[in-house]
């Protein structure tokens, strides 16, 4: 949102739906128990000029509220309260500013079927049709404004039926694209090829664990997601510490090292005959596709210059491919 | 479309090569650079006359009255007074007094006058050079020259980015962009510095030097395949980045701030901005072509504006003073640009917080070697 | 705790002028009929009989604090480092010192008029985490009020902002920005009391990695026992300015000073406080500073208790506050933001003077 968008009522503002609010965990329970009054304040422009702080969301009419005066203390009473609450749930406020502000997004607020539609579609489609997915303003207008809406008043009219937009999305000619980019496409905002996207760092943790072992449980995923903890990025970016990470961190080398069990991928490997049927099924495996002839010879040159330590020579070209493009994009 | 043509025979000669542990012999092992400050015929190689940057990033945008644009007496100028300088006639504010002895090194431009008035589109403008460019991202400076003016073949890296502060609000927000854009990751810088150390520099025991860097090599075959065959920019990215890892393991010393020397370090002040501005030099020195250096966001003082700039603008002052002096003592100056700017100025009026707020319309930057003519105060 | 036993003030304002320039300390004369007034561009005076605004005399720099010595003579100090002593009747400086190379952050003098104490500093990074450098000249400089001789000159760690000298006149109390206190025996030299709150200080972690805050007012309750402190609580985005408005007690008449009390949870919004008054009946007092969030920017407190007793919203950020006439007059000092100029370049007048009646209504 630019700075000329959002006022500081609107902060403030956003503040107040939330300031009566305060973690519990009374009777062993977890829970939000939110007051029924206080929560009023003003807050000073740079001019010094203070306003108060009322339950105002961007877009909508300010949601009206029996403010007390200055001198007035206001008494917490069990009538401000439903009555009719159960001891595992905090006590609601008969007027309570957190539903006002559900209320005040859920019901036809204008951007919310826009940012409904745009967030999926960025999820299914590596990026929003307005873009950055969640930067709907002025400055980032969309790519195909007629798409958006209609989808949006689709949405709308459907009740947000999620499976529907789902199933719209996916089964368009857009969605299925190749991911290979034809020559002369350069934009990305043109939705003219499916957009490679990275593996989150959990998904790889995951990926690699299977490709090892056969198994998704792992414990590595904290290291990964840590390392790579974007889960729908603006752009993919790679850093060197990315790199660092899989080429001499010992979380990545340990799992390879480790994964000596007879069923995992290394040993049962090592124990192939044919070079070529142990190259074959690595691809397959670790890429679901058969290698190309000179494939096929520049792993089998780099295990044949190692042969009095296989265990190590396989490890390595499974290091390779694990931490290679293909593995490490959704294509 | 790639750039980075592979599959040809004669690549694939080497890189079998390679792969049989004949070019990797041969080719400069990474042990072999970790004590490069004591092999003179490497600091050579890496110094060949080029032209070099080094970019003072004042993020958050400082106050051109108490810098470089001081106007005492008016009902806007603030407390600090303004001092001569060794330019007759050119007074700077009285918190610079080191620079206002080499004023005669340095160009101000004091009628530097931009568009945007928010943090990140101000960044992002005066950084990359223009205001976006939808679909395009405009590559930022640092990665402009180091891939025009950079060393291909050196193993140091050419962009880097020093920033000890991993915070700074909008900066935050712009650090974690694109900043290579349609050059590509491989120019994009490495960023280092105080929280950012740079991990996993060193080798595990259980690989050896000419099989990790073998590995790799078959690790490029493959993925290069795939970036070409899927024409994918995002591969390009990742394949940038490994390509860098075995360079820069060759000059992990380089990112270490305790390996300089005691006496530059308490010269430069023990400030975390000085210490990476000391750390810039040494890299400008020991082969990169641009360094930048910034500490997160500390310059936005829409409070406490004077309160801060007490602290900020003399530790500024010292480390530019210390930075032109060493460069132009090491005849390195006249081939070195330095730069000290933010992305824009600061209100003239005050707030009702003891600050200053944004101000693009008219505001000051300086700027010292690399050609640029000193002495010259411009607006 | 209960409700204070005490009758809460009901400040009315009485009065209110408009200076040029920001006003960063006023004082009330004797006879209660002229105000003096440090600004940025000078040292004013507003003649309340005449109401006529004049102004006097400047510094190079901000006037942070004036005093009056006398009906005719006073004392102001200023960013220039420098202390001026000037006669009003002659119009004319008696006297002007260069006390420090940095600012004199503030200024405090004995109630008998007899010593004055200057305190200043300038941060500068001494470390990694810029931890404040140790000071290159004496943070602390103590005078003998009318004449000018030096006194004392005493260490502190820049930068140091904010003094006090208690109510016998035999100590002087200055903190800074690190939270830290030191209260030196002003027969001997000799430091008496040193510690430190953390409280007041922010270490930025959003924007900067430096350090920001401190105190910024002290005063002695009148019984001299006693010291409070003003200024925000920590941050952790420095520059939001969003601390809590926050005053400390602490305790001196036992061998360690104690933190008694602070600002009662519930009572304070957000912004920086950098004034402290007490009355001299020692019942309550009055903090100040500038309303970030919430809906006071000057509180009543009850000196003993602590509860908050009524609020003030002045719409400016307030820089000085003194209590008058046993506490029921209340002067504030202030400015607002300076405001883009108008059409004719001029600034529009930022400066705020305000009086307060304060005595609760009979009921």
């Amino acid at each position: 949102m630019m700075a000329d968008e959002i006022k500081q009522a609107h902060y403030w503002g956003l503040v107040a739906f939330f300031n009566r609010g305060k973690n519990s965990d009374s009777n062993g329970t977890l829970k939000v128990e939110e007051s029924a009054i206080g929560g009023f304040s003003e807050f000073a422009d740079l001019s010094g000029e203070s306003t108060p702080n009322y339950l105002t969301f961007l877009e909508t009419e300010t949601v009206s509220e029996v403010r007390p005066d200055g001198k007035e203390e206001q008494e917490d009473s069990d009538d401000l309260y439903q009555a009719n609450g159960s001891p595992l749930f905090a006590r609601v406020p008969k007027f309570s500013r957190r539903e006002q502000f559900v209320k005040q997004v859920v019901r036809d607020h204008p951007r919310l079927a826009l940012a409904f539609v745009n967030r999926i579609w960025a999820i299914l489609m590596g990026r929003g049709i307005v873009h950055p997915f969640d930067e709907m303003d002025s400055m980032h207008r969309p790519s195909h404004p007629e798409l958006l809406e209609w989808l949006a008043e689709d949405t709308r009219q459907n009740h947000y039926d999620l499976k529907r937009l789902v199933r719209g999305i996916v089964r368009s000619q857009a969605y299925q694209q190749t991911s290979v980019r034809r020559a002369g496409l350069e934009d990305p905002a043109s939705f003219a090829w499916y957009l490679e996207r990275p593996l989150t760092g959990e998904q790889l943790a995951r990926s690699v664990m299977v490709a090892l072992r056969g198994s998704a449980d792992s414990d590595v995923v904290g290291a990964f997601r840590q390392q790579f903890p974007e889960v729908l990025p603006e752009t993919y970016v790679s850093t060197i510490k990315d790199a660092l990470f899989l080429s001499n961190g010992s979380i990545l080398q340990k799992a390879i090292e480790e994964s000596n069990h007879p069923d995992h991928l290394i040993p049962k490997h090592l124990e192939m005959e044919s070079r070529d049927e142990q190259i074959r099924s690595l691809f397959s495996r670790l890429f679901c596709r058969e290698p190309d002839a000179t494939e096929m010879e520049v792993v089998a040159t780099y295990l044949d210059a190692r042969k009095e330590r296989s265990v190590e020579a396989l490890q390595q070209v499974v290091w390779s491919m694990i931490t290679s493009a293909e593995f490490r994009f959704n294509h | 479309m790639s750039k980075r043509g592979c599959g040809s025979p004669e690549h694939l000669i080497h890189r079998r090569l390679f792969l049989e542990g004949t070019m990797a012999g041969a080719s400069a092992s990474a042990a072999s650079f970790s004590g490069q400050f004591s092999i003179p015929a490497f600091a050579k190689t890496t110094q060949r006359a080029a032209k070099k940057c080094i970019l003072l990033w004042l993020c958050g945008a400082p106050s051109q009255f108490e810098t470089w644009d001081p106007k005492p007496g008016v009902e806007t100028g603030g407390p600090f007074g303004s001092i001569p300088t060794s330019l007759p006639g050119v007074h700077i504010s009285s918190l610079m007094p080191q620079c206002a002895g080499i004023m005669d090194k340095l160009a101000v431009i004091r009628s530097m006058s931009t568009k945007p008035s928010e943090h990140f589109q101000g960044i992002d403008a005066l950084t990359r050079g223009d205001t976006p460019r939808p679909p395009f991202t405009r590559p930022i400076l640092g990665s402009v020259i180091s891939q025009q003016l950079g060393q291909i073949d050196s193993p140091v890296p050419q962009f880097v980015l020093l920033d000890p502060c991993p915070e700074g609000n909008e900066f935050k927000s712009f650090k974690a962009g694109n900043w290579a854009g349609w050059l590509g990751a491989e120019y994009g810088p490495v960023r280092a510095g105080g929280d950012y150390s740079i991990p996993n520099l060193d080798r595990l025991d259980s690989i050896s030097d000419l099989d990790h860097e073998d590995r790799e090599t078959l690790r490029q075959f493959l993925s290069r395949k795939f970036e070409n065959d899927q024409r994918s920019d995002a591969a390009g990215a990742l394949n940038a980045s490994f390509q860098r890892v075995r360079g820069l393991m060759s000059c992990a010393p380089l990112f270490d701030l305790n390996q300089l020397p005691e006496e530059d370090r308490n010269r430069y002040g023990r400030g975390a901005f000085s210490q990476h501005v000391l750390q810039a030099r040494h890299l400008i020195e020991n082969g990169s072509t641009f360094v930048m250096v910034a500490n997160g966001m500390p310059w936005d003082n829409h409070v406490y504006q004077h309160e801060m700039h007490q602290m900020l603008v003399p530790e500024l002052d010292n480390v530019l003073f210390q930075l032109v002096t060493d460069l132009d003592q090491r005849g390195l100056l006249e081939d070195t640009l330095v730069i000290a700017m933010g992305e824009f100025g600061r209100t003239p009026w005050l707030n009702e917080a003891r600050g200053r707020d944004h101000y693009p319309n008219a505001w000051s930057l300086a700027m010292a070697g690399g050609g640029v003519d000193g002495g010259v105060v411009n607006g | 705790m209960t409700k204070s036993d005490l009758k809460a003030p009901e400040p009315k304002r009485v009065k209110e002028w408009k200076l040029p320039s920001g006003v960063l300390s006023a004082a009330l004369s004797e006879d209660g009929e002229k105000i003096l007034c440090g600004c940025l561009d000078g040292v004013y005076l507003v003649d309340m009989e005449k109401s006529e605004i004049s102004k006097l005399y400047a510094h190079d720099s901000y006037v942070s604090s004036v005093e009056w010595l006398s009906d005719r003579t006073l004392v102001s100090a200023g960013y220039d480092g420098r202390i001026i002593w000037f006669d009003m009747q002659e119009a004319q400086e008696i006297r002007s010192e260069k006390a420090h190379q940095f600012w004199s952050w503030d200024l405090a003098i004995s109630n008998d008029r007899s010593i004055l104490a200057s305190v200043t500093g300038q941060y500068l990074a001494g470390g990694y985490r810029y931890e404040p450098a140790a000071e290159s000249e004496p943070s602390i400089r103590v005078y003998e009020a009318q004449e000018g001789q030096l006194l004392h000159k005493l260490p502190h760690v820049p930068s140091v902002q904010a003094v006090a000298i208690s109510p016998d006149g035999k100590s002087v109390a200055a903190g800074n920005l690190m939270g830290e206190i030191r209260i030196y025996d002003l027969e001997t030299g000799n430091i008496q009391y040193q510690w430190t709150t953390k409280d007041f200080t922010s270490w930025g972690i959003i924007k900067s990695h430096s350090y920001l805050g401190g105190i910024f007012s002290m005063r002695y309750t009148p019984d001299g026992d006693s010291l409070l402190l003003a200024g925000m609580g920590p941050m952790r985005d420095p520059m939001a300015g969003n601390g809590r408005q926050l005053w400390q007690k602490w305790d001196l008449a036992t061998d360690e000073p104690k933190l008694v009390d602070q600002t009662h949870e519930g009572e304070s919004g957000e912004g920086l406080m950098e004034a402290l008054a007490v009355d001299p009946d020692a019942s309550f007092f009055v903090m100040g500073g500038r309303l970030r969030g919430g809906d006071w920017n000057a509180a009543f407190f009850d000196l003993n208790q602590g509860h908050r007793l009524a609020t003030l919203k002045t719409g400016f950020r307030i820089t000085d506050t003194r209590f008058y006439n046993s506490g029921g007059t209340l002067l504030v000092a202030g400015a607002t933001g300076q405001g883009k100029p108008k059409k004719d370049k001029s600034f529009s007048a930022f400066g705020r003077i305000e009086l307060y009646e304060t005595a609760p209504q009979d009921s």
